[in-house]
């Protein structure tokens, strides 16, 4: 075969096919763009809320190397015996927590307390220089509420140097003085400051009531032989619930926690483009199909077949081309949007984080191209090819390519099963990788993909008889035009079909995870009430619950039995272990549901200090069953328990080790309870309890919650939290009615001819309108019922393997027919608006001006 | 043209004008600029606040006196020397602990870390040999043990540096700084009584009443002990100065800066001068200084006695500064002629304050025979 490049003529005439045919092109160039742009978005959020916590993490450790840890925070005393006896230099006290800035003009904002010591600071070089001014390290000292605001934020409040506003810090209102302004070396990083407060420690410690505790100590250690010595010397001072980490590990460990949520969203994104990519192909094949006349008879003229093909490619290069540009901007647009419920996420879910400032890299940009190019790309080889093999006679003929279409559509299916195939084989596969979880997903999808044509042809088969009946003569050309045409339809029906099923999936994973959360709250939270540390406090005191103060609780008249518990984080193989230590009644015991394992039998071994249970999350990380020996750090010496229940818990994606405190104090630890369940007689009334309750445990930094509040507040955080999930799903839905809509439009349009015909031959201007608008509604049913089944296994997958391989928690499958009522309807009606305007169009063309036109 | 043609060019402009309104709007990453250096008048600030100022003649008393005087702004302990080996290996040294009083009579605060009060100490080490010159810094609040000064027994501190004396009358006193691999620990005995500096012990800084610090001096302190580099131990011998002040004062707006000589001359007298330079270059009129004579008595020396001579400059390749390194100091009254020459240049202390404070040599005549000496100028304002 000849290799050619086409001519500056044929160029020519396929720039204007496509000047005639602006609609179409208009809606090729929007399909590739809002898919691009929905992937850059999430792209851009997701990079900068990274970089945010990187910057921070930076801005606020400095040239620290290691940092002391504990759970409820560390002694000051640590920090002088590090400082004047063991002779340190560079150690730095830092105690930490938050207040709220309220009703300024948008909503209160919420600032990170840092305490730090001014005067110790200095080796640590955080990045904190005053604006021109000095601070005023006067007032820093000797002033309590003074505090180093950055210079945005200052600007933001309209707040001088010298000035008072008024804070909130656990709910009390107080002042803070600023005694001076933080910048940065750039602005990137002066953004990152920007919700953070620096005060002097003993300002913080005031604040939070903290007196005598630090959160952290951070060091600068030499990198040399020298590291290990003194690390093992620090070691050696350090409390039992204290440990000392480097920053890096820290800072990789923080980052890692978010690292699942943010592939999650990613996938979300990858969605979208899978529907965007299917309107590209629409697009595409449409074009290439509807020129076939025109193909035709350029190969007729002498035009070689790789020609034809070049330029069906170039077409598709300059339109991917341009289209992702748009969509990069586009996307740039939209990540402003996202961002700001990609961090709310963040900071409900993991750490506080404010991002402001987008992180604009190259990497989108050229994220954006691949995209682009790459989709329209493969999107136009088949159209390429095939308007290679047309035979230059034989091309001008369209009923030859529907009968051609037909015959692909066994081969496809076949494709498309051995994909499914693949992908169940694909997430069989031993391992706990997430991508493995989303490869499997994508192949599964593509295989349903290439399914449904057959699916589709035969939908419209069987149901010609009933539309018949239903429609008369109108129904019956309506359903004959979808399937007849099917080379111009179906992938507008596959694309809508997508993204109804993506919706469905993700909104039967939301409803069955928010469920199963719900339920799990509900037993849970056994208690009616909990006495808790007032928050804010917690990292910095060890809020132990005093023996006496329990055992004057459990006399109030109507509590029937109470419960103990103590969170505590230990070491074991440089990794964090999280440990549940409880003084349960059985009552309380009662609340676990177990995935292995029952209460009977559980009950009398973990009661006695024998047996330990370990949450869901814990077992598959670890790969731990029902009655293995699990082996936990002791004070001294390493002990082990058996496995007396795998219970579920969605509070922990790591995992928990719930024992008793006779267990833990087996291991070596004294057990000192930070929580207390309150648990009234059956029926008894609530509020004398709590009357009781608060005149016994004054102000003394406890809290009452009760568990009906609890549970509340723990579903809305939930519900926020997944409102970027549904921002997405809207996103693709829009994506796909946007495709739909491009499709069908195109399709009445071309057929401008066809329509005129039926109007010559006697149709009413009523009955065509029908036709359209009837075609339209069929093509979303057949979407909506293709899109139902393929949802639901979306959403099992969602639920089985995406989320057990990110969270490591499973849930039971909660089926709401309210979403699948509601993307058939959302199908149909996409369909049925995006046939509107041809149908107006249509009806109001005069025959004859339509039949001389074309 | 048709209409649809005009819609797609539109389409285009459209979205041609985004991508170029979306680029402008980009933001820029020009770093900015923020330096941090302080000057001794911004560390001594002279807002009393609530502080005492140096306004009238007080007899002094020790060994109180050596301890701290909180009703004023700031104060310190300040000691320089000159020391060898028995092999004549020569180091200079300065260890100074500057009290500075933040606020007085504030509220009481439930932490124990709030303070009114920080101190800040300067360890500097010259190794004449090596030609190394070793300073650090440091500041700590008084609290939590952290830093601060009494006089019985005698201590001030600043974490594990100090100056301290375990007998009542506050002598002798040990001094004790470590910083990396870098230590002097040494104990300064008396040779001569404290020497009352300008009016009494009353030094005025300016024209201003107030505007002045009450000062003393042990001028020659007989100084053994060692100094460590590294895993190097020096046995050593020497003299050390010390001077005291304390005060709510701080420097006129007009001035900028100061030069310092604590001279130890070989017939057994001490020559404390300090000039005070205006921004204009000129020297103020209340620059003032002492002659201890070798039994003791002192005699007060003014402007007018003496002529200060810069002879040569030195640049400072970190700061860029350029110090007055070598100096003429005559007093014709007293037939002195003494030339003044770092016994190392770099002597700069860069810390967040600064100056070059330096080990020198003394040459020269008194009363036509020939002189040595050594001792410590500081120069600072540059």
């Amino acid at each position: 075969m000849n290799f050619y490049f086409p001519s500056p003529t044929l160029f020519r005439a396929s720039l204007r096919y496509m000047l005639r045919h602006p609609w179409q092109l208009a809606m090729s160039f929007l399909g590739i763009a809002l898919g691009v742009a929905v992937v850059v978005a999430i792209d851009i959020a997701s990079a900068s809320a990274d970089r945010a916590f990187a910057l921070s993490a930076e801005q606020l450790s400095g040239r620290a190397t290691h940092e002391i840890v504990a759970d409820n925070g560390l002694d000051e005393q640590l920090y002088f015996a590090l400082r004047r006896d063991f002779g340190l230099r560079n150690v730095a006290p830092i105690l930490e927590g938050t207040i709220t800035i309220p009703n300024t003009n948008v909503a209160s904002i919420r600032l990170q307390v840092m305490g730090i010591d001014l005067l110790a600071d200095g080796p640590f070089n955080r990045n904190t220089s005053s604006d021109g001014q000095r601070i005023d390290m006067q007032a820093m000292l000797t002033q309590a509420g003074s505090g180093l605001l950055s210079k945005t934020l200052a600007d933001e409040l309209a707040v001088k140097e010298g000035e008072t506003i008024g804070v909130e810090i656990d709910g009390k209102a107080t002042q803070l003085f600023v005694a001076g302004l933080l910048q940065s070396r750039d602005d990137a990083s002066e953004q990152a400051l920007k919700n953070f407060l620096m005060v002097d420690i003993a300002t913080a410690q005031e604040w939070f009531q903290a007196e005598g505790r630090l959160s952290r100590i951070q060091l600068i250690l030499p990198e040399d032989s020298s590291t290990e010595t003194i690390l093992t010397q620090i070691r050696a001072l350090l409390p039992d619930n204290a440990r000392i980490e480097t920053l890096q590990s820290r800072n990789t460990a923080l980052a890692q926690m978010t690292r699942a949520f943010r592939l999650n969203l990613t996938a979300m994104s990858l969605l979208a483009l899978v529907v965007g990519s299917f309107i590209i192909f629409n697009a595409m094949t449409f074009s290439v199909l509807r020129r076939r006349a025109l193909f035709g008879t350029l190969r007729a003229l002498g035009n070689t077949r790789s020609e034809i093909g070049l330029l069906v490619l170039t077409e598709a290069l300059v339109l991917g081309f341009t289209g992702a540009i748009a969509g990069w901007l586009l996307g740039l647009l939209i990540s402003k949007g996202l961002l700001s419920l990609v961090t709310r996420t963040i900071n409900d879910l993991y750490f506080v984080l404010e991002v402001q400032q987008l992180h604009i890299g190259w990497q989108q940009f050229f994220i954006a191209l691949g995209l682009g190019i790459g989709a329209s790309l493969v999107a136009a080889f088949f159209p390429a090819l095939e308007a290679t093999r047309t035979q230059a006679r034989v091309a001008m003929l369209r009923i030859e390519l529907e009968q051609r279409v037909k015959g692909w559509m066994k081969w496809l299916a076949i494709v498309g099963v051995i994909f499914m195939a693949c992908a169940w084989l694909i997430v069989e596969l031993p391992g706990q990788s997430l991508i493995i979880g989303f490869v499997g997903m994508f192949v599964f999808l593509l295989g349903y993909a290439l399914l449904s044509p057959l699916l589709i042809l035969k939908l419209c088969r069987v149901s010609q008889s009933s539309v018949k009946r239903i429609g008369g003569f109108t129904g019956n050309l309506a359903i004959r035009n979808v399937y007849t045409s099917f080379s111009r339809t179906g992938i507008a029906i596959i694309a809508l079909m997508i993204a109804m099923a993506t919706a469905v999936g993700v909104s039967v994973m939301i409803s069955s995870f928010r469920v199963a959360v719900d339920q799990w709250l509900s037993y849970s939270l056994q208690a009616d009430m909990y006495v808790t540390t007032v928050k804010g406090s917690i990292n910095n005191k060890t809020p132990v619950i005093e023996n006496k103060l329990a055992t004057q609780v459990a006399a109030i008249q109507n509590v029937d039995v109470i419960s103990r518990g103590q969170r505590i984080k230990l070491q074991q193989d440089g990794k964090d272990l999280n440990l549940l230590v409880l003084d349960v009644p059985e009552r309380g015991f009662k609340g676990y549901q177990y995935k292995e394992g029952d209460t009977q039998s559980a009950w009398p071994v973990f009661e006695s200090g024998q047996a330990v249970l370990i949450s869901e999350p814990y077992a598959y990380r670890h790969n731990i069953k029902l009655g293995d020996i699990l082996t936990l750090p002791g004070k001294n010496n390493d002990i082990s328990f058996p496995v007396a229940g795998v219970y579920y818990d969605y509070s922990s994606e790591r995992g928990i080790v719930v024992l008793s405190h006779k267990a833990f104090n087996a291991a070596g630890y004294d057990f000192q309870p930070t929580t207390l369940g309150v648990y009234i007689n059956e029926g008894k009334p609530f509020n004398a309890v709590r009357t009781q309750l608060q005149q016994i445990i004054g102000n003394d930094n406890l809290l009452i919650r009760e568990s009906k509040a609890i549970h509340e507040a723990s579903l809305a955080v939930f519900d926020r939290t997944f409102t970027i999930t549904q921002v997405l799903r809207l996103l693709t839905i829009i994506v796909a009615v946007v495709g739909v809509f491009s499709a069908l439009m195109a399709l009445h349009l071309e057929r401008t001819k066809d329509f005129a015909v039926m109007r010559a031959t006697g149709l009413t201007v009523a009955e065509l309108r029908r036709i359209v608008l009837l075609e339209s509604g069929i093509i979303g049913i057949i979407s909506g019922v293709l899109a139902i089944p393929l949802g639901l296994l979306l959403a099992r997958f969602l639920i089985s393997e995406i989320n057990q391989r990110s969270f490591g928690w499973s849930m039971a499958y909660h089926l709401d027919y309210s979403h699948i009522v509601l993307a058939l309807l959302l199908a149909v009606g996409s369909a049925l608006v995006a046939g509107i305007y041809p149908a107006r169009k249509l009806a109001s063309t005069l025959p004859a001006a339509a039949l001389r036109n074309d | 043209m048709n209409k649809r043609t005009i819609i797609a060019i539109g389409f285009i402009i459209v979205l041609v004008s985004v991508l170029v309104s979306v680029l402008i709007m980009l933001p820029e990453n020009t770093p900015k600029q923020a330096s941090q250096e302080f000057t001794l008048g911004e560390i001594f600030d002279d807002d009393a606040g609530g502080f005492s100022k140096a306004t009238t003649i007080i007899p002094f008393s020790f060994p109180a006196d050596h301890g701290p005087h909180p009703d004023f702004k700031n104060e310190w302990w300040y000691y320089t020397g000159n020391l060898k080996t028995l092999q004549g290996r020569k180091f200079g040294y300065q260890l100074t602990f500057f009290r500075l009083g933040l606020a007085r009579h504030t509220e009481k605060r439930s932490s124990n870390w709030a303070a009114d009060t920080l101190y800040m100490a300067h360890f500097a080490l010259t190794d004449i040999q090596n030609g190394k010159f070793y300073s650090f810094e440091r500041f700590a609040r008084q609290a939590q043990d952290l830093s601060g000064a009494q006089s019985q027994p005698f201590k001030v501190w600043l974490e594990d540096w100090s100056t301290s004396s375990e007998n009542a009358s506050a002598l002798p006193m040990k001094l004790f700084a470590k910083e990396d691999n870098v230590s002097i620990d040494l104990t300064l005995n008396y040779n001569k009584p404290p020497v009352l500096q300008g009016d009494q012990g009353l030094s005025q800084k300016s024209d201003r009443p107030g505007n002045a610090s009450y000062y003393y001096s042990f001028p020659l302190m007989p100084t053994t002990g060692h100094v460590r580099i590294g895993e190097d131990a020096f046995e050593i011998t020497g003299n050390s100065w010390m001077d005291r002040e304390w005060s709510t004062s701080a420097l006129e707006k007009n001035q900028a800066g100061w030069d310092w000589f604590a001279l130890q001359l070989s017939d057994n007298r001490q020559l404390m001068f300090y000039q005070i330079r205006w921004d204009d270059g000129r020297i103020d009129p209340i620059s003032e200084g002492t002659l201890v004579m070798a039994n003791g008595s002192s005699q007060k020396i003014l402007l007018k006695d003496i002529t200060l001579k810069p002879l040569s400059y030195w640049q400072s390749p970190i700061t860029d500064k350029r110090y007055p390194i070598k100096w003429q100091m005559q007093l014709p009254s007293r037939e002195l002629d003494l030339i003044i020459e770092p016994k190392m240049l770099a002597q700069e202390m860069n810390l967040s304050v600064i100056y070059w404070e330096g080990a020198v040599k003394v040459q020269g005549s008194a009363n036509g025979e020939a002189i040595t000496g050594q001792g410590y100028i500081e120069l600072s304002g540059y």
